[in-house]
């Protein structure tokens, strides 16, 4: 644990700069109890003043990001991050000059090279002090722990008590087959639902746990599949519950299950010799996109069997792709290419061994 | 007319004289011979495919059978088709001409570019838009950006990065699509499995192709003029068979650059972006277009850096819990207002012509008798350093204008370098130059040292740029088959 003297020790670093901080110093006095009402009830002292400490407590979220800054690079002074930070953030007169400052120089930074990485990200050397000091000053004080915790946390919604929030008289689709989009809406989501009466205006619909764009009338709420959401459901046979929740009152009122069916494999079970085939995945995928991805681009693609042949081969079409027997079944890697066109890529295994095929299903390129 | 020489070959048993013979019915080969076939009625012409309507058996798929050394193709048995239509039977449709720089002679490689501008091209890649059925032939991003608004990162914004616009074939399968104008053009024979065994050469030039079926008698053709359209690696295989002496030290089948210079567009995903929602930087469809932007180097940086070209893909993908998209709601970090994803970028890479990326003869032979080739693939570090030089320019850009943030998922190491596949384009093996000393092929497409054999094939391409070939394949086809039947662009005989 570093000690806030630790963390001071250069903090002549204000002086450094023969700046004016005239807004900034405000309320500086650091004599007085910290007043935590305009930080979100965040504890944090800079000594550059409260206009400081608010824009920093407002950063709000980056904690995660800051912590992996400050162990990466080794930062044990506070004084010598602000020392780093530009003189035109020190001479703010007021909350909105100092982000512009700060956007300024963060602009700056990144025109001039001056980057930093954290976790593989990319981010100006400013942005990276501004987080790092954050996370060092929170850090001071035990009592910013679960505040901070709080911050980045994504709301549970499977916390919210269950409960009433309005009477359904129905909902749908409630089912579709892998791939397939249902209800398909202008910008490509697949649309549900709801006939609710009476919700109310900030009710969201929560479908496998996730919070979903929500709108919201007096006798019917729509909602759907979005984006990569939509993606990784269709794509993937199963159950999903869905649920209406009130955040305010901190409610979930559970609506029903959204099924997605396994697609109906290209033809009839193989012959004898080749096991049933349990699982296999993923079941569709987009135009140019590898889902779990290899390391030469191409698609891994799992078959589950209790009883592969140990010679068994996956047939993409004509073609025998690199394939390899587990013990859970079979991996294969589909090549990139194979992907390039929207259709349906018929999957069937092979034993050259004794001749014999046993179809899987169809890949479905949307 | 299209005859099956496995079905019916007795009309054929004396042989066959034309003005014309293509070997080789994929895309290059079809539009070819059709356009030739069609721009000269009084002509015969004649096209021999040494597949058939279906699929190849395993005996003929065996005949393209490669052993390889260097890098892992390991696309290489699944990157050719051997029937009617050729690789289109299973190509992907993605669609584009050639960035212009992609013509130009890139300052910091050692070979020469194209000796033909995209001026030369410009008509008939219209035309190829129509035999491909892209359903439009403009390629403009910004039009594209002004129809659907959000779908791009505004331009103006991005220093250093440039945006391009693929379309989409249906994919059209050339074998079923032209079957029915193959069929109905009387001038011209279409033979099928009729596999080049020979090309016979006598003064200078060829007389004659030695054909046969698989189980059947040799069919001899004499023509004018000859024109090899098998494929990026099968043309390349018959040049070097018309190697009397071992020797590479010649002009045209005895250049140097024969079988040099493989090369295939690369792939990988090295990063993930925070950028604004909604961006549609992959295929989309839209009132029954398909097209997909994509972003890439600004010209400037091209012609300026003597950078390879290479283009980004981005794909929406859950986001990377340390930088949420919630993080760009901070406007003090610059971020403009909105709504923000994160999104997985995929990148194609133009490969720098490399000199020892090669195909060569073996000493082993197919049932065909003849030899088998060996490939030896490589990729020049220095074009993975240009591809992260990309990213990092995508990056700054952002970051700059306030559009996002850029995180490197996978470094440019040796792991990443060593898996990278191929995108089944087989391209350079019989490079064309302005000079016989550059390359294989004249800017006419017609081989050094010998006045009436022609390639059309992506071999001949000097510079790859990222660009999926087959539309530039077809393009060259185009003015070809002009070129032999006499005419000016677009004009008769
Ligand atoms: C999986 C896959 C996806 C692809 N996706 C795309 C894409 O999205 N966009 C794109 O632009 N390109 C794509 N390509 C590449 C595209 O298929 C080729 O660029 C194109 O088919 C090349 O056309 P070609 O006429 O030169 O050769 P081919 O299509 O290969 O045709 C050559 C023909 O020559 C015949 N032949 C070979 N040897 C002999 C012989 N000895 N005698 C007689 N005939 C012979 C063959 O049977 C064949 O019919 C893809 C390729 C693959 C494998």
């Amino acid at each position: 644990m570093i000690s806030r003297r630790r963390l001071l020790v250069g903090g002549g670093a204000l002086a450094g700069t023969g700046l004016g901080l005239l807004w900034l110093r405000q309320g500086g006095d650091s004599s007085l109890p910290p007043d935590t009402s305009a930080t979100g009830g965040l504890r944090l002292d800079s000594g550059l003043g409260k206009g400081f400490d608010r824009f920093l407590a407002s950063l709000a979220g980056t904690d995660p990001l800051g912590a992996a800054w400050v162990e990466a690079e080794g930062v044990e002074h506070i004084g010598s991050l602000v020392d780093a930070l530009d003189g035109s953030i020190h001479t703010a007169q007021n909350a909105r000059e100092l982000a512009d400052a700060v956007a300024g120089r963060v602009r700056a930074d990144f025109q001039e090279g001056l980057t930093c990485r954290v976790g593989g990200w990319v981010l100006s050397g400013t942005e990276c002090r501004l987080v790092g000091l954050r996370h060092l000053l929170l850090r001071l004080e035990p009592g910013n722990a679960q505040l901070v915790a709080a911050e980045t946390k994504v709301p549970s919604v499977a916390d919210y008590a269950e409960g009433h929030i309005a009477p359904l008289a129905n909902w749908g689709p409630k089912s579709t087959r892998v791939g397939e989009k249902f209800n398909v809406q202008i910008d490509g989501h697949s649309g549900l639902w709801f006939q609710f009466s009476g919700a109310p205006a900030h009710a969201r619909i929560v479908i496998d746990g996730e919070l979903v764009k929500t709108s919201v009338s007096a006798k019917v709420v729509t909602s759907g599949l979005f984006g990569e959401m939509q993606e990784r459901i269709l794509a993937t046979p199963g159950r999903y519950d869905i649920a209406l929740v009130d955040p305010v009152r901190g409610i979930r009122q559970p609506v029903g299950q959204f099924v997605v069916r396994p697609r109906k494999a290209a033809s009839g079970p193989g012959k004898a010799g080749f096991c049933e085939i349990e699982k296999w995945g993923p079941q569709s995928t987009r135009v140019g996109l590898a889902k779990n991805e290899q390391p030469d681009g191409a698609m891994g693609l799992w078959v589950r069997s209790a009883c592969m042949p140990r010679d068994a081969q996956l047939i993409v079409g004509d073609d025998v792709v690199k394939s390899s027997v587990k013990k859970f079944g079979l991996s294969a890697a589909i090549p990139a290419v194979f992907l390039e066109a929207p259709g349906e890529l018929e999957l069937v295994l092979y034993s050259p061994a004794t001749g014999q095929r046993q179809p899987v299903g169809v890949l479905v390129v949307e | 007319m299209i005859d099956d020489l496995a079905v019916s070959p007795q009309p054929y048993a004396g042989g066959l004289k034309c003005d014309v013979c293509i070997v080789g019915a994929g895309p290059a080969g079809i539009s070819l011979a059709l356009t030739l076939a069609r721009l000269r009625p009084e002509w015969r012409v004649v096209l021999l495919e040494a597949g058939g309507r279906d699929n190849a058996s395993e005996r003929e798929r065996d005949i393209y059978r490669v052993s390889q050394s260097g890098r892992d193709y390991s696309v290489l048995d699944i990157s050719r088709r051997r029937k009617l239509g050729g690789t289109t039977a299973h190509w992907g449709g993605w669609s584009k001409p050639l960035d212009d720089s992609d013509f130009e002679t890139n300052p910091s490689w050692d070979m020469p570019a194209w000796p033909i501008g995209p001026a030369d091209l410009k008509a008939y890649y219209q035309r190829a838009c129509d035999w491909c059925e892209l359903g439009g032939s403009d390629f403009e991003a910004e039009a594209v950006a002004g129809r659907f608004p959000g779908a791009m990162l505004e331009y103006g914004d991005l220093q250093g990065i440039g945006q391009r616009l693929f379309r989409f074939s249906p994919p059209t399968r050339f074998g079923a699509r032209y079957a029915p104008e193959l069929e109905a053009q009387d001038n011209l024979t279409c033979l099928l499995h009729a596999n080049l065994l020979q090309l016979v050469r006598a003064q200078g030039k060829l007389v004659e192709a030695v054909v046969a079926p698989l189980d059947g008698d040799t069919l001899r053709i004499a023509a004018d003029r000859f024109v090899l359209a098998m494929g990026g690696m099968e043309t390349t295989r018959q040049l070097l068979h018309l190697r009397e002496r071992d020797v590479d030290d010649g002009e045209g089948v005895y250049s140097p650059h024969l079988g040099r210079y493989f090369a295939d567009h690369f792939g990988f995903s090295p990063a993930r972006l925070l950028a604004p929602a909604g961006l549609k930087y992959h295929m989309f469809t839209e009132s029954q277009e398909r097209l997909m932007p994509v972003l890439t180097f600004s010209n400037e940086a091209l012609r300026g850096e003597g950078q390879n070209n290479a283009c980004m893909r981005l794909y929406a993908n859950a986001p990377d819990p340390l930088l949420s998209p919630a993080y760009a709601e901070h406007a003090a970090f610059g971020f403009r207002p909105g709504e923000y994803w994160q999104y997985d970028v995929k990148m194609t890479v133009e490969p720098r012509p490399h000199r020892d990326s090669r195909l060569a003869l073996t000493n082993e032979r197919c049932e065909l008798g003849l030899r088998r080739l060996h490939l030896t693939w490589k990729i020049d570090e220095r074009d993975f350093t240009s591809a992260y030089q990309l990213l990092d320019r995508l990056g700054q850009a952002c970051s700059v204008a306030g559009l996002g943030r850029l995180q490197i998922t996978r470094e440019n190491s040796p792991e990443l370098r060593a898996n990278v596949s191929g995108g089944c384009h087989h391209m350079g093996t019989t490079r064309m130059a302005a000079r016989v000393g550059d390359g294989v092929v004249d800017p006419d497409l017609r081989v050094f040292d010998l006045e009436n054999l022609y390639i059309a094939s992506s071999s001949v391409f000097p510079r790859y740029g990222y660009s999926n070939p087959t539309l530039t394949i077809v393009a060259l086809s185009l003015r070809l088959a002009e070129h032999l039947a006499g005419v000016s662009a677009g004009g008769r005989p």
